[in-house]
């Protein structure tokens, strides 16, 4: 069953001074299946960003359209947009996105709380999450207290703990030492396998190498997709790398 | 060159940083040209030569003392916001290469140029409004006096000399800042994340405690002339009382709403709650500022105004009539005045009206209970609350002047007291009891001063009051006697008024043996206003200046407030809060955290009113509800102010978080 469906998506921006238009998006059709895991990959520059802000909702296409399930997201009103990305998505960042000001237990929370749950379903709900991401012995510590691998796995939890229908990770790793890298990775894989759907912008190999599809952007546009089947995350490793390569040196479209 | 660079660099910095540096130079300026014009018309009254000069000059001096002092502190302070602001700028700085001594090389330009620039345009200002300001000031005063207003050298040395050391100590303390931190520390500035502040339990208490002192000494003050001290000490109990409940007391009870998981984890609470926490630890010291400065705008501007505006009242209250004349009393009147005082005035074509003829016994006593006493021991341990002056009337000139026809029998008496109800139904005059009839309004013919309990005794003849005369005559061992009044009002030309009574005090003197003095409400009047005039003229000014710096520190409050909540603003939008939702979280919190100050403000002073109250009624102001509209008024005023300056900044914030 389709997750997510993205068909024909294009952006335009326009810079500020003198109307040049700069194409981020030329033409994005892709899908994603439930419980997929799958990493976009891309140089910077190649439109990565511009595509998971349009599907977390943050910055509209000028054309295209991207079905959750069944919803039109593009069609949605301003005032609910805010409540369905809090329902039906979770977010991943680079950067964690914590808030300094609450504890982690809290920053974990806070979706639910603007969602208004009762504070023992929250709690409920909670510890499993903390326990399998070890991190329940950290949940009354703030931010600034803990390391960069244990924030990120409380934005994972924030991201998990309303049962989203598919997490958007951007750039997870991209903050992280190799360890805290290859825990993360595991975190991911581990929730992937209880039938999580996930949608990971990245371009990092190690990380894309865990994902079961590796798509490859470039100039805005959808340019090689690579499928994992039944390799390993080594072999899946250097496939990647040798599609990089290629990516790299040939293949540009306006040449 | 090199000399060049640097100055070419400050000037960009001052323009580049101008949404800081402007409001900063501005209100410099302002307080620059403020004192400069409260200086140089200090000194042209100095010179001056017409009544009340002596008083005037003295709360000129006052004055500009205090406007001095404030005047440096707000400097300081309003710079030590403008460097906060640029940490990240100067860290920048180190990071491309340049030493210290460089940049403090760039911040002593900076300090020449913003300071350079309020000065001069602060002097000129004040040399182009002083002249208007003394306008107001002899308007105010109602003074023709041939003083003109110049250019004052003597004030503009002075000015120069304040501000620029004032300056100088500014340069000082920034590139000793500049010296004491490292780059790294500048760049980071504010990203380093800030560590939750700890409950402060003591402080909280402490603060709460003081605060119910301080309002309670404040509330149960009853006689201000004992209680000056009193009343002082419960402002500056209230003031670090203040000062501890902004800073430790508001953090603590937002920590106690937080462990109340029900309230907090709440949609509505939530962000709030814990983001309240931070913004109180990093304004605390803010906010009490504004609040003390609001507090003391408010109060300095509605009790001068009140003074000034209520000087009639005080007046008429001083002197019901508007010529008092004092004779001694010895069986008879002697009926020469009358003919005297009528026959001056068409001499100098004035029209006596109202006159009243009456005779009163005066006394200070003090009062056990129902009992006139003077027993020795008890006189040391008595305290002014039980003083008394005591006026004795004949109800004949009671039921005359009044326009009463009362009937006392030969032991009773009627009985006025300005401290409330006298809850007894006899009053012992010494050895002589007296029944008390009935309890009667204040007198209107008799002249009050209000700064002394007054009791007025209305015995039934004249027998009776010179019967009580010598008894209390005779207890107290001093000389004293029953005198007479011949009060009236005059009508006509004000420069013939005078002449009047000019005229009238010494044919008085010559002509009648018990003549004992004369009063007049108009060289009094002229009294007065030199006074309460000046107080209210000192009042504008540090009531503007207050309120220039009030304004000054909201604006950079909000600024600071600004570039710390942009980040804030992004990653709640990214966790799932509409734009809406994001925007009406951070304005009420904003809302709380600069209406807290103006709040608390409001909330002294009506505590403080009463006691204030009672001070001007020292001051002989007894108009409660004038007082009480006036300060009315300029809560509003106030209010209306603050609540401009507050959308114009959160404009300017809102921005900034976008």
């Amino acid at each position: 069953m389709e997750m997510l469906t993205i068909k024909n998506l294009k952006k335009v921006y326009t810079t500020r001074f003198g109307g040049n238009k700069v194409e981020a998006l030329t033409n994005i059709s892709f899908s994603v299946e439930e419980g997929e895991y799958v990493a976009i990959m891309g140089e910077s520059g190649s439109g990565k960003t511009t595509l998971l802000n349009i599907l977390a909702s943050l910055d509209k296409p000028n054309s295209g359209e991207i079905l959750l399930k069944e919803n039109n997201i593009l069609f949605m009103k301003e005032k609910d947009l805010a409540s369905f990305r809090r329902e039906h998505l979770g977010f991943v960042f680079q950067d964690f996105n914590l808030l300094d000001t609450f504890s982690l237990k809290d920053n974990i929370f806070l979706p639910l709380v603007l969602s208004g749950e009762d504070y023992k379903e929250m709690n409920n709900r909670l510890i499993p999450i903390a326990k399998s991401l070890k991190i329940d012995h950290l949940l009354e510590k703030f931010p600034y207290e803990v390391s960069g691998g244990e924030k990120q796995r409380a934005a994972v939890a924030r991201a998990l703990i309303t049962k989203p229908e598919i997490i958007l990770a951007d750039e997870p790793t991209g903050a992280l030492d190799s360890k805290a890298t290859g825990e993360l990775l595991n975190v991911f894989s581990e929730i992937n396998k209880n039938n999580q759907t996930i949608l990971m912008v990245t371009h990092s190999t190690t990380a894309a190498s865990h994902a079961s599809r590796v798509l490859f952007i470039k100039d805005g546009e959808i340019f090689h997709q690579i499928y994992k089947g039944e390799l390993t995350n080594r072999q899946m490793y250097e496939k990647i790398s040798h599609a990089l390569t290629l990516i790299a040196t040939g293949g540009n479209k306006n040449e | 060159m090199n000399k060049m660079f640097y100055s070419k660099l400050a000037i960009n910095n001052i323009k580049k940083n101008k949404n800081t540096y402007f409001p900063y130079i501005l209100s410099s300026t302002v307080i620059i040209s403020l004192f400069y014009i409260l200086h140089a018309i200090s000194q042209q009254v100095v010179g001056g030569n017409f009544f009340g000069v002596g008083t005037m000059s003295t709360i000129l001096n006052f004055g500009v003392y205090t406007e001095g002092i404030f005047s440096i502190i707000f400097i300081f302070y309003t710079n030590s916001f403008l460097i906060k602001q640029r940490k990240k700028e100067l860290g920048l700085y180190s990071v491309l290469g340049m030493e210290k001594k460089h940049i403090s090389r760039v911040l002593l330009w900076e300090v020449v140029y913003s300071g350079g620039i309020s000065l001069l345009i602060g002097i000129l200002s004040g040399v182009l409004f002083g002249r208007l300001m003394f306008t107001v000031l002899l308007n105010i005063l109602n003074l023709s006096t041939s003083i003109e207003f110049s250019i004052s050298i003597k004030s503009i040395i002075t000015t120069m000399i304040l501000f620029i050391s004032t300056f100088g100590l500014v340069m000082l303390f920034n590139i000793i800042r500049t010296y004491m931190t490292n780059p790294i520390d500048l760049i980071k500035g504010d990203k380093k994340g800030e560590r939750e502040p700890k409950t402060k339990w003591l402080m909280s208490i402490v603060g709460f405690i003081f605060l119910g002192i301080g309002y309670y000494l404040s509330l149960t003050i009853k006689n201000p002339i004992n209680s000056i001290n009193v009343f002082f000490i419960a402002i500056i109990l209230v003031i670090f009382a203040t000062y501890l409940l902004f800073t430790a007391g508001s953090i603590t009870c937002i920590k106690i709403l937080r462990k109340n998981k029900k309230f907090y984890y709440n949609k509505k609470h939530f962000i709030s709650v814990s983001s309240m926490i931070y913004r109180m630890k990093q304004n605390a010291v803010g906010l009490t500022n504004i609040c003390i400065l609001s507090t003391a705008v408010l109060l300095t501007l509605s009790s001068t105004i009140s003074l000034y505006v209520g000087m009639e009242d005080i007046m008429r209250t001083r002197f019901p009539y508007d010529v008092m004349t004092n004779y001694k009393y010895d069986g008879e009147e002697n009926e020469e005045i009358e003919k005297l005082i009528l026959n001056n005035a068409e001499n100098y074509d004035v029209n006596v009206n109202d006159m009243v003829n009456y005779k009163r016994f005066s006394t200070v006593v003090y009062l056990d209970e129902n009992r006139f006493t003077i027993d020795e021991m008890k006189f040391n341990n008595k305290s002014m609350e039980d003083m008394y002056e005591a006026n004795l009337f004949t109800l004949e000139d009671y039921n005359k002047y009044e326009g009463k026809d009362t009937v006392l029998n030969k032991d009773e008496i009627l009985i006025y007291t300005n401290t409330g109800d006298f809850d007894y139904n006899s009053l012992n005059i010494y050895d002589k009891k007296l029944k008390i009839k009935d309890q009667v309004e204040d007198i209107n013919f008799v002249s009050g001063m209000n700064i002394f309990n007054t009791i007025n005794i209305i015995v039934p003849d004249e027998k009776v009051l010179n019967e009580l005369a010598t008894i209390i005559s005779e207890k107290e061992g001093i000389e004293n006697h029953v005198y007479y009044e011949y009060n009236f009002n005059l009508d006509g030309k004000k420069d013939n008024k005078i002449e009047f009574v000019t005229e009238l005090n010494s044919n008085l003197k010559e002509s009648i043996e018990n003549f004992e003095s004369i009063e007049d409400i108009y060289t009094n009047r002229d009294d007065f206003l030199s006074v309460y005039g000046s107080l209210f003229f000192i009042g504008l000014f540090l009531g503007t200046m207050f309120m220039v710096a009030t304004v000054l520190i909201i604006y950079y409050k909000q600024i600071s407030e600004g570039y710390e909540d942009h980040d804030r603003f992004v990653v709640m939008q990214k966790v799932g809060m509409s734009k809406d939702e994001v925007k009406s979280t951070i304005k009420s919190q904003v809302l709380m955290v600069f209406f807290l100050p103006l709040v608390t403000a409001i909330i002294h002073l009506m505590v403080a009113f009463p006691a204030v109250t009672k001070i001007l009624a020292l001051l002989n102001l007894t108009n409660k509800k004038l007082f009480l509209g006036f300060t009315g008024l300029i809560i509003l005023v106030f209010v209306l102010v603050y609540g401009i300056v507050y959308s114009w900044t959160s404009r300017i914030y809102y921005k900034l978080v976008k």
